[in-house]
């Protein structure tokens, strides 16, 4: 049985269990991806008894080769990755959704209640989802369109290059706002139970009332992400991959760093939560949470006005 | 010049000739098919000399007929300095003044032309150069040609010519240029290949003093040479004599799209005058500098040299040092400061290191010129004592060493164009190719394995990236041929830098890399300020590291040779521990059995394909994880080797250690038995790229 969280106890680390949901899909899908590259550099260089450890190999003989036989390729690969890679990006709604909805929740949480309460609201976050990604597709190109264009009658460098650079520093900030927008969109959309419209006018409010706190909450989570994943990276790529031993640290080095990264995400999901769902409808919550239970007797409840049930 | 963008780099993929002599040349070692001529590319190989052909090895397949003459031996006396010569004979001088317009772009020029007949035939002509009409319009040569795949921008937004004014000669009383040719031979439209009759032949070591004139516009900056807003690259910009060979015959050639320059050697003393506040960077020293009416005219003089360039520009920054008595400048656009010093820096390192190995720099100065930006087709470019360079301001943070790789390799050229003079339109490996591999060489030695690059912790070497750029062209391609014959850019520059570069690579690789830097610095020593051709190359390499080696070059640039590794069919079967041992032509003895372990014997198929013919290293792994290494010297196109160990044998591997790179095909250089083993790390990598995507897209 579950009951309804005041929104300032809304944190990640009570849900590990869903935060794990988010990262296991988030692996699931990079398999996904990576295993048709995997497979076709295999049939490369599995007849060396060395493998793909002849990509490792100083001066990168074996790792240009394997490029330039996959030069013919590569669009077909990066069409199939990226069309997986949406779709994965889709799939990961509901995981998304889970957790956005146990994230606002106290006690033991049902997977039927889970997977219902996602299920309402998956049309919502896709749709979310896809204006999302037109809205940040083209803010990017127009602010880089724009900074191209003065570039093009500037010729003095580096001014030309500083000018690109904060072009793109400036593109990417918007699409971080929106995308801080869209988060906080999801979570009224699952946490307070809203609709399409009253999700984005409830993130727009929210974000419009406090934008430097909710941007310094989603940029120092990022930017730790980011620094958790290049330090797996460096750290991986000192150890190396020469041995099995080698192989293992270093997948266990980067996963530790995504896991960092995911925790990360799920923090700031729960940041959003917080601002978005109201305090002062928490009570009425439950009993609207106990409406919304398939049971006839928590209907029957509601009708009467008897005390609020938690929801199993 | 450096190698195409691969690019890039690309990158980016090097004998003077006489009529008669080349074709005598050609059809004797059956070397190089017959070009389909261009109108007045009149070319002829230089005179081979030395001993035949040597015989066939012992044992070898029988053997062609080789495409190469060896020459008279050079000797260890050129190993090191002493006996290097100290100066060249002055054929060709030039005492010149040139008033640069940068608001017109046009030059005005006069001077004197100091040539001596230094052949051993009379002359009836003269040949003169006149590089700049290639961009007089589109119907010339060097623009009806278009060659892509190679350096060179789009359309010309302004043409460019030169035009004589005045060719007198002192010595027989009278103006030349009236009787002169004026277009191309056999070439309506292209002005840049001009024969001047001559009214009485000149005879042997006599002298012709020629008053010259002459009136230039710059074109647009599309090839090397134009102007981009103020900024002015001058190269070929005055009339130049077409090199004479020793048997009489001029070198002299239309302007190809491909082509780059040849010509005698001899002293430059050229006053260049520009508007004050243009700075000029040019070939030599400063000797002198005059100001007045707003102009500074600046007089460079330089011996021992056979061209001369500049550039001038308003908005250049200097620095200057100094290296073992080398006076080292370097102009570069601001901003650029960090390139600037990288560049420097890695012109003290080129000075020191390919001195050593080729020859000690003989001149004063070294000027570098980094281009602005918006200027880069004139940066990545050889001449006398000033070199051209380019890259991005960024690009000293980049993790890529193009800048130190591009500023190598024209420093480079100062050996392999600048002192060894080879024919650039005949034989541009020779100066190219050569000078891609002394590139490598030299990066490899400061930089290891990271060479071309050491980008998120990956070392890449700029023997790989030769080593692809040439698997761009056919593998039985040509690679000894005028640069008129290549039909693509693409394969000029994957042929004359990449396989060349990967070639001689190959030789170091596979029989030593300090006996083949020993191999070209004595070639380097013995013709420096000479004209060699591919034969003084080949036989250096023949008197210094073997035939073998020879052979391999040979093959591989002038006879279209390719090699390709194959091992295949590895089997292996438990024997009786008293069983007979195997013959005696066996190979390897085998790792011993312990008393009472089993004892496999089995074999391999080793094949070569192709005629390059290099020896290499086999690899036969048991299946403990032994391996026994066995060296094949490939004469033979397919060899079975035999195998014995204490394990069932497990795979095969040619050439584990890649050292001929220029196997084309490296996929069928191993064979295992059984189960082969997946791309557990590149998964592993894969995955964790994608998770790194995921940031991005995933909810």
């Amino acid at each position: 049985m579950s009951v309804a969280l005041e929104p300032s106890a809304i944190r990640a680390r009570r849900r590990p269990g869903l935060v794990a949901i988010l990262y296991l899909h988030r692996l699931v899908a990079s398999v996904v991806v990576a295993a048709p590259v995997a497979a076709t550099v295999s049939l490369i260089v599995s007849r060396d008894p060395r493998g793909d450890l002849l990509l490792w190999q100083p001066g990168g003989v074996w790792l240009l080769e394997v490029a330039r036989l996959l030069r013919t390729s590569a669009m077909a690969f990066a069409a199939v990755g990226g069309v997986a890679a949406l779709l994965a990006a889709a799939v990961g709604l509901v995981p998304l959704a889970v957790l956005l909805a146990g994230l606002g929740r106290r006690g033991p949480l049902s997977l039927a209640w889970l997977l219902g309460r996602a299920g309402a609201h998956l049309g919502t976050l896709a749709t979310l989802f896809g204006l999302a990604l037109a809205a940040q597709g083209l803010v990017l190109a127009i602010v880089v369109l724009a900074t191209e264009s003065v570039a093009m009658t500037m010729q003095a460098r580096p001014a030309v290059d500083v000018l690109r650079a904060v072009g793109w520093a400036l593109a990417l900030a918007l699409v971080a706002a929106a995308g801080v927008v869209h988060d906080l969109a999801r979570a009224a959309a699952v946490g307070a139970d809203c609709d399409l419209y009253a999700a984005l006018t409830r993130a727009v409010d929210v974000a419009a009332a406090a934008p430097v706190r909710l941007l310094a909450a989603y940029a120092w989570r990022g930017a730790l992400s980011l620094c958790a994943l290049a330090l797996a990276a460096w750290l991986a790529a000192r150890v190396g991959v020469a041995t099995r031993g080698a192989l293992v640290t270093t997948a266990v080095v980067h996963q530790a760093g995504v896991v960092l990264a995911v925790a990360l995400r799920a923090s700031w999901l729960a940041a959003a939560l917080r601002a978005v769902v109201p305090a002062a409808a928490s009570a009425d919550r439950d009993e609207v949470d106990g409406l919304a239970a398939p049971s006839g007797d928590l209907a029957e409840q509601a009708e009467g006005r008897g005390p609020p049930r938690p929801v199993a | 010049m450096r190698r195409t963008a691969l690019a890039r780099n690309a990158s980016g993929l090097a004998l003077a000739g006489l009529g008669v002599a080349l074709a005598s040349w050609a059809l004797h070692h059956g070397a190089v098919a017959p070009a389909a001529a261009q109108p007045g590319d009149a070319t002829a190989a230089a005179p081979s000399t030395g001993a035949p052909a040597p015989s066939p090895q012992p044992g070898a397949p029988a053997a062609r007929a080789a495409s190469w003459r060896r020459p008279p031996p050079i000797g260890e006396r050129f190993d090191d300095d002493a006996a290097l010569p100290l100066h060249a004979d002055p054929v060709a001088s030039y005492e010149l003044s040139v008033r640069l317009d940068p608001r017109s772009h046009d030059l005005v020029g006069s001077g004197i032309i100091r040539w001596r007949n230094a052949s051993s035939i009379a002359q009836r002509e003269l040949w003169l150069h006149l590089y700049l009409n290639a961009f007089k319009n589109e119907r010339t040569v060097f623009l009806r040609n278009p060659r892509g795949g190679f350096r060179g921008s789009s359309a010309l937004s302004d043409w460019g010519r030169v035009e004589v004014e005045r060719l007198f000669a002192r010595e027989l009383g009278v103006d030349l240029w009236p009787v002169a040719a004026r277009t191309s031979p056999g070439d309506a439209e292209d002005e840049t290949d001009i024969a001047v009759p001559l009214p009485q032949p000149v005879a042997p070591g006599a002298s012709l003093t020629l008053e010259v004139a002459w009136r230039a516009h710059l074109p647009s900056l599309t090839l090397r040479t134009g102007h981009w807003g103020a900024f002015h690259m001058v190269g070929q910009w005055f009339p130049k004599l077409a090199r004479l060979e020793q048997d009489g015959s001029w070198s002299h050639f239309p302007f190809h799209p491909l082509s780059e320059f040849y010509a005698d050697f001899g002293r430059y003393d050229v006053t260049v005058d520009v508007p004050d506040g243009v700075k000029v960077a040019a070939t030599g020293a400063v000797a002198g500098e005059t100001r007045a009416e707003g102009r500074v005219a600046t007089r460079f003089v330089q011996d021992d040299v056979h061209d001369f360039a500049f550039a001038a520009w308003d908005g250049f920054a200097v620095q200057r040092t100094e290296h073992e008595g080398v006076v080292i400048a370097c102009y570069y656009p601001p901003g650029f400061e960090r390139a600037a010093e990288v560049e420097i820096d890695t012109v003290k390192f080129g000075l020191s290191y390919l001195g050593r190995a080729f020859g000690r720099y003989p001149y004063g100065t070294l000027t570098v010129v980094h281009p602005p930006p918006g200027a880069e087709e004139a940066g990545g470019m050889e001449y006398p004592t000033l070199i051209t360079t380019g890259g991005a301001w960024t690009a000293p943070w980049s993790g890529i060493r193009s800048i130190e790789n591009v500023t190598i390799h024209e420093l480079g050229h100062q050996w392999f164009y600048g002192l060894v003079a080879t024919n650039e339109h005949l034989f541009p490996f020779l100066d190219e190719g050569v000078n891609s591999w002394a590139e490598l060489d030299s990066m490899g030695a400061r930089y290891a394995e990271a060479s071309a690059s050491s980008l998120l912790g990956v070392p890449i070497g700029l023997p790989t990236l030769f080593r692809v750029s040439q698997l761009r062209a056919d593998r039985s391609a040509v690679t000894a041929r005028s640069s008129a014959e290549f039909s693509r850019g693409v394969d000029y520059g994957a042929l004359v830098y990449g396989r060349t570069a990967t070639a001689l690579a190959t030789v170091g690789n596979v029989w030593g890399h300090d006996a083949l830097r020993r191999a070209v610095g004595r070639y380097a020593r013995r013709y420096r300020f000479e004209h060699p051709g591919p034969d003084a190359l080949l036989g250096a390499v023949d008197e210094v590291i073997g035939p073998d080696a020879a052979a391999a070059l040979a093959s591989s640039l002038l006879e279209g040779g390719f090699v390709d590794f194959v091992a295949a069919d590895p089997t292996s079967a438990p024997v009786a521990a008293d069983a007979a041992p195997v013959g005696a032509d066996a190979g390897p003895p085998g790792a011993a059995a312990a008393p009472g372990a089993p004892l496999h014997r089995g074999q391999v198929l080793v094949r070569r394909l192709g005629t390059v013919v290099v020896p290499v290293d086999v690899d036969l792994w048991g299946e403990d994880g032994s391996v026994q290494r066995v060296r094949w010297d490939a004469r033979d196109g397919e060899r079975r080797l035999p195998y014995q160990g204490s394990s069932a044998l497990a795979a095969v591997v040619v050439d584990p250690e890649h050292r001929v790179l220029l196997d084309g095909d490296l996929t069928n250089n191993a064979a295992v038995v059984g189960r082969r083993v997946p791309a557990w790390r590149t998964f592993e990598a894969a995955i964790f790229a994608a998770e790194l995507g995921a940031l991005f897209v995933s909810p």
